[in-house]
């Protein structure tokens, strides 16, 4: 290879080496050697001598002549023993700090330092392979994510076959072996004198990229050290640097984020049962408080260094989903070597567990599920699922959720302080776990609930699951899966866009496995009654957020199992009942404080149920007993999943009479409900149509597993009978044959969904953003809207979107705010022949944009047709400041040409009229002296530079802080009726929505009582 | 239960229960608004935020020729905006102004706006008020009140662009006022004696948003001495008007400003007219549909005692117009009378009545969009000073099989009334009450109420076309 610095004409950089001793051991001596036999010309050597031995300086000058021994006290730190370098040496370009673990092979010295001459780095570090075994390697450098958790880009111990043969940028080197240039070392101080234990070499990399340098991983240069020495930072030193190095705007999401990573490990370490790993990501905080003074100081120093941006420097890190994957590994596994090995070994223990009592066709019974599963979601895997129904967007940044939850912003409608909806801070997390961006999350959020109802099914059945000899009948949990994924009910709920479907169908086969478990319905050892609560209260709280009316079914589920059960384990009627009842009650206590919402009466049954239907939908009976619900049609072969219902209600025995008379009470009470709502015009809306069949489906398939086990226990062997076998068999063909419709379903691949939303047929309105952020009124049929709206008329309902993108916390629209009313008012205005100036009243509150969609979908997709009041078009053809415009057949879309800019600056001369409709049809419209348009902000701080005028955020100014080049700005309370509007002078402009510490304590509270559930129904202690 | 009948009963149990759930509920749709679609100009009894008047175009290139009256009936001060629409000219000009309470306020266009032609766009805020527009040229005064609402639909029986080999005689200009703010595209036909005709020119007419297009129909059909106008939108909703001035170098001489009527109907009333020496008295009747109309014409007359007509009866053959002199009514007799026109067959059609008026020095021509909704309430914005209302007259006609109890009341301002007269109908009977005792206001304005619905018009003196009253509903 060409020498570049020969090429370059100069004389090689002088280098100094720095190792530092910190104790005896045998390693020293092929430590220092190993820098002896390095053949840089201008090299030199300094050794730390932190041993306290005696001996050691003349053993140094044995092995090394030559070099300067500087001994210090055994308690120093390795900031303290290697800063004073640059103050002892003069001259050198780059220094090498090595440890003394750490044995350099020869040439390493000058291979580092003519790649870092080559590339420009401003730290570079070795390949560093195992000292015993030289082709299993150590560390190649590491990525970072921004909790400074560090990733290794190779495993310790694994295989070196040159697959890390290439210079790479890395975020950090390790700390046996750094090459620092020296002008930097002296710039950014060093190490931190604060750290220990790697995490100063941590530290060092990630100032050095604050600071604007590169760090490689030089392979060329390789050194040896024992892979046993390889130890993970210290939580509370890791979460001190990254606490120091984060800048000042992104560190209340640093804090915010690292407070819910760490109840992921409280959670993981309580799941893994590695409770240590839990008490050491609660203990840093601890230390983290206790040395705030310092934190606060190095953070001082730190922002003196910045370069270069933090986005930047965030860019170079990785998702933290990286590290998540490692709090589930097994610290036994590090060192050996194998990646795919130990892989494939927790896979082998995985399916052992799978397989728990059965057989072979267990794993093919869930490979073939899960097969389907993605087969039959490949294009919407392939593609992206649309914004239909309730499948709300989720935004862009995955910060933001947790943000605005943990800030208690509730971002539905024109924006409001009050409670969040917990689904909306479990979606966060959600989104912070999961790599792949917002859609990805989407996603695999529903596909995930229809994962987990099948895993809960399997649960289930194995309660049911008991053979003759008491031992576990694989067959039985293997039938009641299958016919559980293969109803249709979740595929018509995805393909309808109802996400409260899928998340009770997921949730309801846990609820029932508890309810049963702990009740002693089931033959099994018996729950005790708080894990059993806690189960209930957790999974049902999960459901709760998503399925607001949730615990309410869960109410109904278990007075329906209690009922049946009097059929034969009375007794144990009451358990059902009590856990239900008590566990529905957690389900609400751990949503305070957002469930308290609920009690608001004009705003309880918009978000337990929908809104009110001026028609029944009228499916009929022999649809919802065929579970054919949505776009993903089932024909007579539906019938066939309830004879295994049949054929256990009327043959079973005993213990399974029980259970077969709750699951038949459950399916019989849950189709009426279902029924009457769809035969009927109830006085109160209720759930979607999936959400009342999810208890039926349930009961279908685990009446499917019991079926199974009631044959061996009560026809197999039997004597014949004109009952028993004939329906044993006709139950079997039926159940088999009703499969196929849902089996089938999987063909078009993205169960029947509308392949687009109306984000592409109308994204010529997106492009007009321009002129200002808008907002789009969405009115019409509440099946065609993006998202759950609010009551209009029955049948009618409205909701409003931040341009198209339907923001996630429509999802929960709950009770309408005061400036929501103002839309629904002027609507009915318009719609009373009041007003033909609709824009007028709308366009303040930054509605450009009226769409009343006739089908769920744009009209190039199958999307259903939900057609709108004629009198709607009407009365908004008739507005002399709406603008029809033809986009999409599917969707009368108007232009408000009265519309005022979200987040705007209007003139300062402009009279801003108050919220009364007279006041504002009398006034002229105000969008024309809207100045500026440009600033974008959310619920994050950001800056705008603003001429003088009237500042219009675009949401309710409660909550909201704004500063002028740093002054206060107050709300003008004139302008009622713009959306936070502020008076202010030209300037800088700062938008902010601060933090509440009383809110951040909600949220901890929030999060310590799901942990603690969760950590009652994690316990397995069985009542005799 | 023995299980093995529970076995058998439980599927046909559920086989049954399937069955009968056959029966599917109606499909229907949300119930939105309340939009009444009131068609023609009128005004709602029920309080109002705001209303809206179109008034699709009159001259305005001098003070007079055009004016718009504006008559707040209530007892608030209602701010009204008005926005002046220039013949294909994009850009408009507005003022502002707050009619008091039981007052009229004028606006004279061409001193807000001087142009050919303007059209008026009228937002009130804080209450309902009547609209009506008025022009004058050389050939004469009309106008009528103004639209309240727009309509994808627009009729007009009466016409004519017979212009006489020397370019004298009818001069025809349709007034399109598109209000909105996206274009709107229409199509005009033309109905006449002997069936339909089209224009190239006005079909798929594109009529840009905000902008009034005035059509000359004398380039579009020549010289049709009897022409009806037919408009539908393909898109969009507008307005339409008419100029018809006659020079008198023809039979006819006098000014025509008035608003078309945007819907067919089975029967139309009008209690002003009457025939006498050098009065001449016309149906035009247009039928634009696909089947012949079988149409009644009725006449009442004013005084009973005079004798009886006997009802005549006229086929309109599909797409064509049918004018019917009411001198050729059986038993007609001179003197002032209501006509009624009732499609027997169900099949609507358009009337207006055309009065042509030769008895004084100069011959006038009028006509008249009927009357196809009573009402038991009416409003006229236009009035005169008391000096010169010698010849103002009312006509209120009583269509139906019983006797009705009128009052003629007079708006003053403040928006309290006083009366004026106080008439008694028979059924079916037709009285004109002359306004001989009103207050000294510059501006008379009156509000017609009765205990049944009645149908009401007003001539304001001598030479002035009627004018029908605004119903309130």
């Amino acid at each position: 290879m060409e020498d570049p610095i020969e090429t370059a004409g100069i004389d090689a950089p002088p280098v100094v080496t720095v190792t530092v001793l910190r104790e005896p051991s045998p390693t020293i001596a092929a430590a220092l050697g190993s820098l002896a036999a390095e053949t840089y010309p201008k090299l030199a050597h300094l050794v730390v001598d932190a041993t306290g031995d005696p001996e050691v300086p003349a053993g140094v000058g044995a092995v090394l002549p030559g070099a300067l021994v500087r001994p210090v006290d055994p308690s120093t730190s390795w900031a303290e023993a290697v800063n004073p370098v640059s103050r002892l040496v003069e001259g050198a370009v780059f220094y090498v700090i090595c440890d003394d673990r750490t044995v350099l092979e020869p040439g390493a010295i000058e291979r580092l330092v003519e790649e870092a001459f080559r590339s420009n780095a401003a730290v570079a570090g070795p390949k560093v392979v195992d000292l015993a075994d030289p082709t299993r390697l150590v560390s190649v450098g590491a990525n970072c994510d921004r909790f400074g958790h560090l990733v290794p880009i190779a495993d310790p111990g694994e295989r070196d076959q040159e697959q890390h043969d290439a210079v790479r940028d890395v975020f950090a080197v390790e700390r046996g072996c750094q090459l620092v240039r020296a002008d930097l070392f002296a710039t950014i101080g060093g190490f931190d004198a604060d750290l220990d234990g790697g995490a100063e070499a941590l530290d060092l990399c990630w100032r050095a990229h604050l600071a604007g340098g590169r760090v490689l991983a030089i392979p060329a240069a390789r050194a040896r050290r024992s892979v046993g020495e390889v130890a993970p930072i210290p939580e509370h030193l890791r979460l001190r640097t990254a606490l120091v190095n984060t800048g000042r705007w992104q560190l209340p999401r640093l804090v915010l984020s690292q407070l819910a990573m760490t109840a992921v490990a409280v959670v993981a370490g309580l799941l893994s049962r590695r409770p240590s790993r839990s008490v050491a990501a609660v203990r840093a905080w601890g230390w983290v408080l206790s040395h705030l003074a310092g934190v606060l100081g190095a953070r001082r120093r730190v922002a003196g260094l910045r370069v270069v941006p933090d986005r930047e420097v965030r860019n170079l890190q990785v998702g933290v989903w990286a590290h998540f994957a490692t709090l589930w590994r097994d610290p036994d596994e590090r060192g050996t070597g194998e990646r795919l090995g130990s892989l494939g070994a927790r896979l082998r223990r995985a399916v052992l567990r799978v397989r728990t009592g059965g057989s072979s066709s267990s794993i093919g019974m869930w490979c073939a599920a899960v097969v389907l599963l993605l087969v039959g979601s490949r294009r919407l895997i392939d593609g992206r699922l649309p914004v239909i129904g309730t499948f709300v967007s989720m935004p862009p940044d995955p910060d933001e959720l947790l943000e605005v939850y943990a800030k208690g912003w509730t971002s539905t409608g024109f924006g409001s302080m009050r409670p969040p909806p917990t689904g909306l801070g479990l979606l966060g997390l959600w989104d912070q776990l999961l790599p792949g961006g917002p859609d990805a999350a989407r996603l695999w959020a529903l596909l995930g609930a229809v994962l987990t109802g099948w895993i809960g099914m399997w649960r289930l059945c194995r309660l049911v699951a008991v053979g003759r000899d008491g031992a576990v009948v694989a067959r039985s949990m293997i039938a009641g899966t299958v016919v559980y994924a293969a109803l249709p009910l979740a595929a018509n709920a995805i393909g309808a866009g109802r996400v409260g479907g899928v998340v009770a169908y997921g949730a309801l086969p846990w609820i029932v496995a508890s309810l049963l478990a702990g009740s002693g319905i089931t033959p099994g050892p018996l729950l005790p009654a708080g894990v059993a609560v806690a189960r209930v209260g957790v999974v049902g709280a999960l459901a709760m957020a998503f399925v607001p009316s949730f615990p309410a079914l869960v109410v109904v589920v278990s007075l329906a199992l209690a009922l049946g059960a009097l059929m034969g384990r009375a007794a144990m009627s009451g358990r059902a009942v009590l856990v239900g009842v008590a566990g529905s009650v957690l389900s609400v206590v751990l949503n305070l404080p957002w469930s308290w919402e609920l009690r608001r009466p004009d705003g309880a049954w918009a978000q337990l149920g929908a809104v009110k239907m001026a028609a029944a939908t009228g499916r009929g009976l022999g649809a919802l007993l065929r579970f054919d619900t949505g776009p993903v049609g089932v024909g007579l072969l539906g019938f066939g999943a309830l004879g295994a219902l049949v054929f256990v209600v009327v043959v079973a025995r005993d213990w399974r009479a029980s259970v077969g008379g709750g699951l038949a009470a459950v399916a019989v009470g849950f189709v009426l409900v279902a029924w009457a709502a769809d035969r009927f015009v109830l006085p109160f809306p209720l759930p979607a149509v999936e959400v009342l069949l999810a208890p039926v489906a349930v009961a279908v398939a685990a009446a499917a597993a019991l079926g199974v086990t009631t044959f061996a226990h009560d026809v197999d062997g039997r004597v014949f009978s004109l009952v028993r076998q004939p329906l044993a068999f006709a139950a079997a063909i039926a159940s088999v044959v009703a499969m196929a419709p849902g089996i089938a379903a999987v063909a078009d691949g993205r169960w029947e969904i509308p392949r687009a939303d109306f984000t592409r047929s109308l994204s010529s309105l997106s492009a007009r953003s321009e002129q200002g952020q808008f907002r789009v009124l969405w009115m019409g049929d509440p099946r065609a809207l993006p998202a759950p709206g609010w009551w209009l008329a029955d049948g009618l309902a409205w909701t409003v979107t931040d341009g198209l993108s339907t923001p996630t916390a429509s999802l929960w629209p709950g009770a309408p705010t005061d400036t929501a009313m103002r839309v629904r008012e002027a609507v009915n205005l318009a719609g009373a022949e009041q007003t033909d100036r609709l824009g007028r009243l709308l366009g303040p509150l930054g509605i450009r944009y009226v769409i009343v969609p006739s089908r769920s979908g744009p009209a190039f997709t199958t999307a259903p047709t939900y057609f709108p009041p004629p009198s709607l078009i009407e009365t908004l053809v008739a507005q002399l400041d709406l603008e029809q415009i033809a986009l999409d057949e599917a969707a009368e879309v108007f232009e408000n040409t009265a519309w005022v800019p979200l987040r705007a600056t209007i003139a300062a001369d402009a009279a801003v009229p108050g919220a009364d409709p007279a006041e504002l049809l009398a006034s002229a419209a105000i969008e024309a002296r809207a100045v500026q348009a440009n600033p974008i902000w959310s619920a994050r701080s950001s800056t705008a530079t603003v001429p003088a005028g009237t500042l219009v955020i675009g949401t309710a100014s409660e909550g909201w802080k704004v500063e002028l080049d740093g002054a206060s700005v107050q709300p003008d309370a004139t302008s009622s009726a713009l959306l936070g509007a502020y008076p202010v002078d030209a300037g800088t402009v700062e938008v902010s929505l601060p933090w509440s510490s009383g809110r951040l304590v909600v949220a901890a509270v929030q999060v310590l009582a799901w942990g603690v559930a969760f950590g009652a129904g994690r316990r397995r202690t069985v009542v005799a | 239960m023995n299980r093995r009948w529970f076995a058998l009963a439980a599927p046909l149990a559920l086989v049954a229960a399937v069955a009968a759930d056959q029966a599917r509920p109606d499909p229907q749709l949300a119930q939105f608004g309340n939009r009444l679609g009131l068609p023609g100009p009128a005004v709602r009894v029920d309080p109002r935020l705001s209303s809206t008047w179109y008034c699709p175009g009159v001259p305005a290139r001098q003070s007079g020729d055009g004016v718009v009256s504006i008559l707040n009936p209530g007892i608030e001060p209602v701010a009204a905006t008005v926005t002046v629409f220039e013949n294909e000219v994009v850009d408009t000009t507005s003022t502002s102004l707050t009619v008091p309470p039981g007052q009229v306020v004028r606006v004279d266009l061409a001193t807000v706006r001087p142009s050919d032609m303007d059209a008026v766009l009228v937002e009130a805020v804080g209450g309902e008020v009547v609209v009506e527009q008025r022009a004058r040229t050389t050939a004469g005064e009309g106008g009528s009140a103004c639209a309240s609402d727009v309509a994808r639909q627009w009729f007009f029986a009466d016409g004519s662009t017979d212009d006489g080999p020397d370019g004298a005689g009818a001069s025809y200009r349709l007034t399109v006022f598109n209000p909105f703010a996206a274009d709107a595209v229409v199509d005009i036909t033309y109905l006449t004696p002997d069936g339909p005709k089209s224009a190239q020119d006005t079909e798929a007419l594109v009529v840009p948003g905000r902008t009034l297009q005035v059509i000359n129909l004398n380039e579009a059909i020549r010289r049709e001495s009897q022409l009806s106008v037919v408009a539908s939108t393909r898109s969009g909703s507008v307005v339409i008007g008419r100029v018809l001035a006659f020079d008198g170098s023809g039979a006819r001489q006098g000014l025509l400003a008035n608003v078309a009527s945007p819907t067919l109907s089975t029967s139309w009333w009008f209690p002003g007219g009457g025939i006498d020496t050098g009065i001449t008295e016309r149906i035009v009747l247009a039928n634009p549909g696909e089947d012949r109309a079988e149409v009644e014409l009725s006449v009442y007359l004013a005084d009973p005692g005079s004798g009886s007509t006997v009802p005549l009866a006229v086929s309109v053959p599909p797409l064509t117009s049918v004018v019917v002199d009411v001198a050729s009514v059986q038993g007609m007799v001179a003197g002032p009378h209501a006509i009624g026109v009732s499609s027997l067959n169900g099949v609507e059609v358009m009337a207006e009545r055309v009065v042509d008026d030769a008895s004084g020095e100069t011959p006038r021509t009028s006509a008249v969009v009927g009357a196809h909704t009573t009402a038991t309430q009416w409003y006229l914005a236009e009035g005169v000073a008391s000096s010169a209302i010698d010849a103002e007259v009312v006509a209120v006609a009583n269509p139906t099989g019983s006797p009705v109890s009128v009052e003629i009341r007079q708006i003053v301002p403040g928006g309290a009334s006083r009366e004026v007269a106080v008439v008694e109908l028979g059924p079916a009977a037709v009285a004109r009450v002359p306004l001989t005792d009103v207050s000294d206001a510059e501006v008379v304005t009156l509000w017609v109420r009765a205990d049944t619905p009645i149908v009401v018009e007003r001539r304001l003196r001598d030479g002035v076309p009627w004018t029908m009253a605004v119903p309130a509903l």
